[in-house]
Parts: C-alpha cells; structure tokens; sequence
C-alpha cells in the first residue's frame, strides 16, 4: 500500500505540488494524466526521493516518513521498496543488458552473484530479451532499452514500480512492445504508478486514473468514470486536446 | 651551398639524441602521473564548490594556463627551495629532474583539473538517477556506474594534453636537463652544426607526437569497446 | 630568505616595457593566422586536390614540432642561407643586418597559422551538412555559402579554440629569447643580472603574463556570449 498524504514542492518560487493526496491499493495499477506542468512527473519523483517534496508523509507498506524529515537512511530504505522506470531509459551505459538487470539486486540488496544472475535471466525472458542479455545499451533499439529498463525494475521486486512517460522517447512503432510488458506485468498484480499520454493504456488496464492540473489533483476515478463521464471542466478540456476521437467510446 | 645544411650528419645525430630519448619519455609520463592524480583532486574540489579551497583551486589553474612554462620552471626551481627552506627542509640539491616532473606535473594538473571536471560533468544525470532509484548509495553510483563513463569521456582530452606536455618538454633543457633537446643543445654547441641538431631533434619529436597521437585513439577505441560496447 | 617585493616591481616595470613586442608577436601571428588558417580549413574542408592533402601535411609537421624548434629552426636557417643567396642576388643586405624579430614573427606566424586552421577546422566540421545542401538548393554559389551560411555559423563554436591558440601564440613568443630578441620575459631579468634576484624577475614576468591572458580570455568570452544571443540560445 502506498499513500501520499498533502505534499508539497516549490522550485524556487514556481509552486508545483500545492499539496495532492494519492492512495494506491496493493495490486493497484493508477494512471495519472495531465497537462505539461500539472506536477505529475514531480510527484512521481518524489516518491523516491529524485526530488525533494517540501512537505508532506508517505507511507511505503510498513515504513512511514514526513518527507521535510527523511534521514538518509531513510531515503535509503525508500529507495529499497520502490523501482522506476525512465522516459530516457536511463540504462547504464557501461554495463551489459543482464549487468543492469543484476546490478541493483547485487550492489544495492546484497543478493549473491549467480542468485542475481538466474533472477536476471529470468526477468529479461520476461521482457522478450533473452537474446540481448550481452549486448550494451548502445546496441539495442529504445524499445529494447526501455524493456530491459522494466526488467531491471522487476528484478528488484518492489512494493511499487514507478513508470515516468515510460513510452514518450520512443518511436511509435516500438511504442506497442514496451506497452505489451507494461499490461503483462500489470496482469501478474505489480503494483504500478504510471504516469503516461497512451490512453489506450489507461483505459485498458488503470485501475484508476488520476487527473491532474496545476499542481492539484482535479479529479479521480475508473477509467470509465474519467474517460467517459469527466465531471470537471478542465478534465474534459484535456482529454479534447489530447485524445481527438474522445467524443467517440474509447 | 654545401656548408648550409648537410642531411647526412643529421642522419648521424640521431643516435646521440636517441641516447637521450628515455629522459623525455620519463618526463612525459611521470608528469602525466602527477598531473592525473592532482588534477583529480582539483577538479572534485571544484565539482562541489569546496570554500575556499575552491577559489584557491580556480586561481591556481587560471595562473598555471596563463603562464609560459619557461617562467613556470624557474618559478619553481628559484622559489620552491626557499618555501621549504622556511621550514627547515633543504631542497637545494637535489636533482634538477625533480623540479622538472614537479613543474610539468604541476601543470599538466591544472589541464587535467578540466579535462576531468569536464568529463564528470558530461555523464548524463540519468545515470546517477538510475542508479539511486535501484538504491545505490552516491559513492556507488560514482564508481560503478559515472565514473567508468567519465574515464572514457576523457580520453581523448587526455591524448590532446599529453601531446602538449610533450611539445613543452622541449623547454625542460633550459634548466640544464639533458633530454633530446639537450643534447641537441649540445651537439651544436660542441660542433657549429647546430642547424642539423635541431633539425634531427624536430624530426624525433614529430615522430613521438605521431606515434602518441595514434597510440591514444586505438586506447580510445579499445577502451570503448571494453567499457560501453561498440555500438550497432 | 625573504622577497625582495620593490625589486619585483622594479623587473615588472622593465617588462612592462616590452609588452608592445609581445602583443606583436602573438596579435600579427594570430590576424594573419585567423585569415590564413580559415582558407587552409576550407581547402582541407572541400578536398581540394593537391593542396589539400600538401597542407594537412603541413598542419601535421608544424603541430607535430615544439615551437621552441620552429624558432630556432627558422633562425639557422634563415642565417645561414641568407648571405648565400644575398651575394648570388648582390643585395647589399647581410644576414647580420636582419631585426631578428621579423624572423621571430615568422616562424610564430607558421606556428599560429597550424593551429587556427586546426580550430577553424574543429568548427567547421560542426556545422551540420543539411546547411550546405539547402544552400546549394537554393542556387548559392560555394563562395557564397561559405560565405553567408557556413562562416557565421562556424565562428562562434571556434571561439573557444581561437583563444587557446591567442594564448599559445602569448606564451610562445615568450621563447624569443633564444634568438636574442627582448620581449617582455627577458626585459623583466635584464635588471636582475646585476643582483641575482632571477626569482623576483621570472614572477614580475609570470604576473604581467597572466594579466595579459587572463584580459584576452575575458574577451573572448564576452565575445562568446554575444555570439549566443545571436544564434538564439539563452544569454545564460
């Protein structure tokens, strides 16, 4: 279970969280939509730590921080129950496919080397990769990358897997291979907070989704609720700039 | 025209410069040493924007860039024994090789202070995030993961600076340090012909600068494919 | 054993002196060079046949050779050929009659010119190929694209290396001395011959040095700047 209570972040004088309540359910997979500058991808960072909320509480299963107090042991511990998945991928450059997917388990959670190893190999079957697990980012497509990028968060099976606009950087015809694994590791019940434009995505396997603008969360619900019945006027306004066919049943 | 310019004793001064050719080498790579671990120093104090040390390290790069090496090795040879000598130490005879890798190395740390920061600053920030986000603490993420990526990064303004370490070796003989330039130095003094020495010594420096010039990007290359793969 | 600090002063304003030769030796280099190496970049840049490949030749030798040498190099030579040739042209001119600082300017302007071209080079190269191709798609000549397109796009990424070569020709020129030509770093030891204070002297000249470079860096990189504006990118 993860919950965010009131945080708060200001970038200088830019107010960008001016305080949003999250609640996820163990299993939850919730969406949040909005415009650029609406804090989304703030928040996300937030949550471990990439950014440093102002004020607030989290809750990460059984560990409880206000975030104006988390020690570095704390972070630390936070960092521990939660994974992220990058708009950039963000692989690391110098080490193979499956050193990626090991790295984190072997250096950050002390698992033994060929533990990690099998764990690894297994993780990136999963993603559809078994062939790549030696080759280097820089010789694999985006699409590759980004799917070695959910392994390697699976790998390190995390209370939740955060994935920011993981679909944003890649060509649309590599869109559909990293979606694919994102609903495969939806349906075996990892808990995910995606924050994302793919509408299909949403409305196929959110089990919320959450709406936000301006640093406020405007509205919540189930993808039909939101997508079909939007109650709010800037809700409806997003969802005609962004999903043209929107009048039509999704 | 005969007397002008005799190729053929060139030919014959070349083993004498060459007897000479390891003090260059050691200078070369001694002070590259010195400069690398130095300029390593330098160039975190200057990441993190250590006070104080931070300002002194910016100055002293700035004088060590500004400045003509020549002025830099008596600077160096004059005043640094009568530093010590304030402190009871006596440095006033050892060997004139020591101020020479102590100059040079001095130097080449303020360039490679740059090259450095530089490099560590180029690895993108991703990397970083990545690797907190799999829960690595900083000085993880550092070794393991930016600082290889720095490494290669700065190769190739490490082979620039090298090279330009060599090009100011030359001078090192006005200190009295008999290296290939020496040599040269003396070969015209003791024989009039100092126009072949010269050239003799020229011809063996463009032959080193070559040969580390193309030394240093099969190292780039080969270090590439070892740290980041080689790409589609 | 203390600092003779008045004495510092005193080599400071002897060297002071001399600045005018400095900038001399580094500013005529670096003009002549800036316009010089920007004609071997594009030579080298468009493959042009034979001098192409001759004059990455010469950046490669003149790069490749300390600069000290091409000094010393281009005094001997020049002394030694020069009353040969004098007498079989009967110039009344001898070699002892030459101010050794034209020759001094000339083997520092070879030197400047190698490595502008290289930086002129760098900077060239950067501009991405697509400019060319719409320039010519639109009928311009060569001269023209280089000349409208390419150069102004050029010049402010070689800023940069520009001033490392203005600063290379600064300190180069502090080697003269070994053909007794006075600049400003033999200027400021001439008092010290007669007192030994050669520390003093050589940190009067390593002072006026720095200020010298530190003033051409801030130059350039206001000039940076300005050219940042220009192209658009953010004035920070």
């Amino acid at each position: 279970m993860i919950e965010i209570k009131a945080i708060h972040k200001a970038f200088g004088k830019n107010e960008v969280l001016k305080g949003v309540d999250v609640k996820v359910n163990k299993g939850e997979v919730v969406v949040i939509l909005g415009p650029s500058g609406s804090g989304k991808t703030t928040l996300l960072r937030c949550i471990n730590f990439l950014e440093k909320a102002d004020d607030g509480e989290l809750t990460i299963g059984d560990k409880h921080i206000k975030f104006k107090h988390a020690s570095k042991k704390d972070i630390l511990e936070i960092r521990r129950k939660t994974a992220m998945v990058f708009q950039t991928y963000n692989l690391f450059n110098n080490k193979t496919a499956l050193e990626n997917v090991m790295e984190g388990l072997i250096v950050a959670r002390k698992v033994p080397k060929n533990e990690a190893e099998k764990l690894s190999l297994k993780m990136l079957d999963k993603v559809g990769l078994s062939d790549k697990y030696n080759s280097y980012p820089n010789q694999l497509s985006g699409g590759q990358q980004q799917r070695v990028g959910i392994a390697r968060a699976l790998a390190l099976n995390p209370e939740v897997i955060l994935f920011d606009e993981p679909t944003s950087a890649l060509d649309p015809e590599l869109v559909g291979e990293v979606l694919t694994v994102m609903k495969k590791v939806a349906r075996e019940g990892m808990t995910m907070i995606v924050v994302t434009h793919e509408m299909s995505f949403a409305n196929e396997i959110a089990s919320r989704v959450i709406f936000m603008d301006g640093g406020v969360v405007v509205e919540e619900g189930t993808p039909k609720e939101i997508f079909n019945h939007p109650k709010e006027e800037r809700t409806k306004q997003f969802l005609k700039r962004i999903v043209p066919e929107w009048n039509y049943v999704i | 025209m005969g007397d002008f310019f005799d190729f053929k004793l060139v030919i014959a001064y070349f083993p004498g410069l060459l007897s000479r050719l390891h003090i260059t080498l050691l200078l070369v790579l001694l002070a590259t040493l010195v400069g690398i671990v130095f300029g390593t120093m330098i160039a975190f104090i200057r990441i993190y924007k250590i006070p104080f040390a931070n300002q002194m390290a910016t100055v002293y790069i700035s004088f060590m860039r500004g400045t003509p090496i020549l002025v830099q090795l008596f600077i160096i040879y004059y005043g640094l024994p009568r530093i010590l000598l304030n402190v009871g130490v006596d440095i006033n005879r050892w060997d004139k090789m020591f101020f020479v890798i102590m100059t040079y190395g001095l130097n080449m740390a303020a360039f490679m202070a740059e090259t450095i920061r530089a490099a560590i600053l180029s690895v993108p920030i991703g990397q970083s995030e990545a690797a907190y986000s799999v829960g690595m603490t900083r000085i993880q993420a550092f070794f393991r993961i930016v600082a290889p990526q720095a490494v290669l990064a700065a190769l190739p303004s490490l082979g620039i600076n090298m090279v330009g370490l060599l090009q100011d070796s030359s001078i090192a003989f006005s200190l009295g340090i008999i290296d290939v330039m020496g040599k040269a130095k003396v070969i015209g003094a003791s024989t009039y012909h100092t126009l072949e020495g010269y050239t003799g010594a020229a011809i063996i420096f463009l032959v080193l600068c070559i040969l580390l010039e193309k030394g240093c990007s099969i190292v780039e290359r080969k270090l590439q494919s070892v740290i980041i793969g080689d790409g589609r | 054993m203390g600092f003779d600090l008045n004495f510092m002063f005193v080599a400071m304003k002897e060297s002071i002196k001399y600045i005018p030769v400095t900038l001399l030796l580094a500013f005529v280099p670096f003009g002549v060079g800036l316009v010089l190496g920007t004609f071997i970049a594009l030579a080298r840049l468009y493959n042009v046949k034979v001098l192409g490949k001759l004059l990455q030749i010469y950046v490669v030798v003149i790069k490749g050779i300390p600069v000290i040498l091409q000094i010393l190099i281009a005094y001997y030579v020049i002394i030694q050929a020069f009353d040969g040739v004098a007498e079989n042209l009967h110039w009344a001119l001898r070699s002892k009659d030459i101010d050794l600082i034209y020759i001094a300017l000339m083997a520092l302007l070879f030197f400047g010119t190698a490595s502008i071209s290289e930086a002129m080079r760098g900077a060239l190269n950067s501009v991405d190929k697509g400019q060319y191709e719409a320039s010519y798609s639109v009928g311009m000549t060569t001269t023209m694209t280089i000349r409208r397109i390419i150069l102004p796009q050029a010049l402010p990424v070689a800023v940069p290396a520009l001033c490392s070569s203005l600063i290379g020709l600064v300190k180069g020129s502090s080697l003269v001395f070994m053909i007794s030509v006075t600049d400003l770093m033999n200027a400021a030891l001439i008092p010290a011959n007669t007192n030994y204070k050669y520390l003093e002297a050589y940190v009067a000249a390593a002072i006026v040095y720095w200020v010298i470079n530190s003033i051409i860096e801030r130059l350039f990189y206001t000039l940076e700047k300005r050219f940042s504006v220009y192209r658009g990118e953010s004035a920070l």
